[in-house]
């Protein structure tokens, strides 16, 4: 199992995907924020990279603006990246059950 | 991910509490005083971002629960902007000119206001629906 290194990295991906979707909520949490500047991730940075921990890749977007107020959210933009985030976190999710699924038809030897 | 539901629970108690001042702004648009005493002045809420204002104190700092989402720091009041005068001699809370001094409460500015907060407030639905599906798909993993 440990050979494939594909459910390790399916299970990085996913909680990269579950610590996006605390940012993106922070972010539309903050849309009335006066002088919020929006964090994201980037997921396929921090899937290449050696290190475990994906805080390093978090980023915050700081010379943007989209208002007087200095806040850069745009609410539409992070509406896109959540549902995009969903996404991204089912077809995850799906991967590592269908690779389970075929450990366990091995198991069994073929017989289901 | 269940960091992510309490974040954007900080997002609707905030818009929550920014509809009920706007409500309060609205329901005392006509409150008038006698003169003398301070009239009504309108409301308004200051948000705050919770935590990381700073990248750095979001990556020093364990993320807990209340360090992330957005906080209501105080609730304004707007003194600068000038009420209405309205000529009135009759009116008991009239002044000497004969001029009842209305609340600065612009009412199509509180309706922006509110469908604002309408709007950001079902942002903030959104992201919770999306997720509980994220959390029910990582739930199904392995069936």
């Amino acid at each position: 199992m440990k050979d494939s290194g594909l459910l390790p990295l399916l299970e990085r991906a996913l909680q990269l995907s579950s610590l996006r979707q605390q940012l993106l909520a922070n972010n539309v949490a903050n849309v009335d924020t006066p002088g919020y500047k929006r964090f994201d991730v980037s997921l396929s940075e921090a899937l290449r990279s050696k290190t475990l921990d994906p805080r390093g890749h978090v980023y915050q977007e700081q010379r943007t603006s989209l208002r007087i107020d200095g806040n850069n959210v745009d609410i539409d933009q992070e509406m896109a990246q959540v549902a995009e985030n969903n996404l991204y976190f089912d077809s995850v999710a799906t991967n590592i059950s269908k690779q389970l699924s075929m450990l366990r038809y091995l198991i069994n030897e073929g017989r289901r | 991910m269940l960091k992510s539901l309490s974040i954007s629970a900080s997002g609707l108690s905030a818009q929550r509490l920014r509809m009920d001042i706007i409500a309060d702004n609205i329901a005392n648009a006509q409150t008038t005083r006698p003169p003398g005493e301070t009239p009504f002045y309108r409301r308004h809420p200051l948000f705050a971002a919770r935590g990381g204002e700073s990248f750095g104190s979001l990556l020093n700092k364990q993320m807990s629960r209340e360090e992330l989402g957005v906080k209501v720091v105080s609730i304004a009041e707007d003194r600068v902007t000038p009420g209405e005068l309205i000529y009135d001699p009759g009116h008991p809370h009239a002044d000497a000119n004969g001029y009842v001094h209305m609340p600065n409460v612009n009412v199509v500015n509180e309706m922006v206001n509110m469908i604002s907060a309408s709007r950001a407030y079902e942002a903030n639905v959104t992201v919770i629906n999306a997720t509980k599906a994220m959390a029910a798909k990582a739930l199904e993993i392995g069936r």
